[in-house]
């Protein structure tokens, strides 16, 4: 048998094969928590809005601190990894949202963001998946850390890697 | 009249269509599990578990598809990196020393010879005269180069020559 023939025989093989019902239904679950994770990320981002926009209407302005660190400061940026879950419960979404509300009461800039599932990784690999980040204002790093230790992040599991932003 | 692909994927990017996406499933999953099913050598519940993975990273990357490919190209892709990742060891490297299975003395058909073979071989064989991939695709897919790509699929096709020609009944 040559090599067209062969490829012939290889050609009239059947191209598709049922897979098992179980395959689709795990996929129909799937679509359902990944609806649910959308919602909950949006609903981050609403929280963390809401309380800078609450508590600038508080201070009576938009933009900097009614009341700076007394020393110079920096900004840290506050990396939240794993921590997840299928969904982002209410009450979790609240706490974050409340946490950088008193951050900003303090009269310190932060800002934040939740990150979407889908990551691209060029190098090394990391194990952890990197949730969200807050970028807030602080003296030092120690200062930093001790706002990131009241942070709810770590309740949830979740680890908080805290590096300086470039200056 | 069907919807095609691309109406699919923007009824379920944009409005959150789930019975869109679970309509692209039917439409290209069984091509999937039988590309799954022959790379993990005809081994059913692996190709499955394979399909379900290839699936679950769909779900959040769909809206990465460009349409440099096929949409069942792209998709297909998944597919092979799920393989990739379950079978052990360096199967999908160069096998140029591995020696081809023993002869057997009954004859085997088309799938049950092609699933004997070392999965080196059965990948490019798979991927090039039933998939239609070229060489340059295959060694992208497999993390091998072209040259590997073309000798692999040299020596699986004298491979499966051997077992087709082995003597006894056949069945197709």
């Amino acid at each position: 048998m040559n090599d067209d023939d062969l490829v012939r025989e290889l050609q009239h093989l059947p191209k598709e094969k049922t897979p098992p019902e179980r395959v689709r239904a795990a996929v129909a679950r799937e679509l359902g928590a990944h609806r649910r994770r959308s919602r909950g990320r949006a609903a981050w981002r609403v929280a963390v809005a809401a309380s800078l926009l609450a508590g600038a209407f508080l201070l009576g302005r938009f933009s900097a601190p009614a009341r700076a660190p007394q020393a110079p400061a920096r900004e840290f940026a506050l990396l939240l990894y794993g921590g997840a879950s299928d969904e982002v419960a209410g009450d979790r979404v609240s706490e974050y949202g409340a946490w950088a509300a008193r951050v900003r009461r303090e009269g310190r800039a932060v800002s934040g963001e939740r990150l979407d599932d889908e990551s691209w990784t060029v190098g090394g690999g990391s194990n952890q998946m990197l949730q969200g980040f807050f970028i807030v204002e602080a003296r030092d790093a120690e200062d930093a850390q001790a706002l990131a230790r009241a942070h709810p992040h770590t309740k949830y599991g979740g680890t908080i890697v805290i590096r300086p932003v470039g200056r | 009249m069907a919807q095609t692909d691309t109406d699919l994927i923007e009824s379920y990017l944009r409005r959150q269509d789930e019975a869109a996406f679970l309509a692209l499933y039917d439409r290209h999953a069984p091509a999937m599990f039988a590309l799954a099913h022959r790379l993990l050598g005809g081994q059913s519940p692996d190709a499955a578990d394979a399909l379900q993975d290839a699936w679950m990273r769909i779900v959040t990357r769909l809206s990465q598809f460009r349409g440099e490919s096929t949409l069942r190209t792209w998709l297909c892709g998944f597919v092979i990196n799920c393989c990739r990742e379950r079978v052990r060891g360096p199967i999908f490297e160069a096998e140029v020393d591995r020696p081809a299975p023993p002869m057997s003395d009954v004859g085997l058909d088309l799938e049950r010879a092609l699933a004997s073979l070392p999965p080196g071989y059965r990948a490019v064989i798979v991927l090039h005269d039933i998939e239609g991939h070229t060489h340059r695709e295959i060694a992208t897919a497999l993390q091998i180069d072209e040259g590997t790509s073309k000798s692999q699929l040299s020596r699986g096709r004298e491979a499966l020559r051997r077992l087709l020609s082995s003597p006894g009944p056949r069945t197709r």
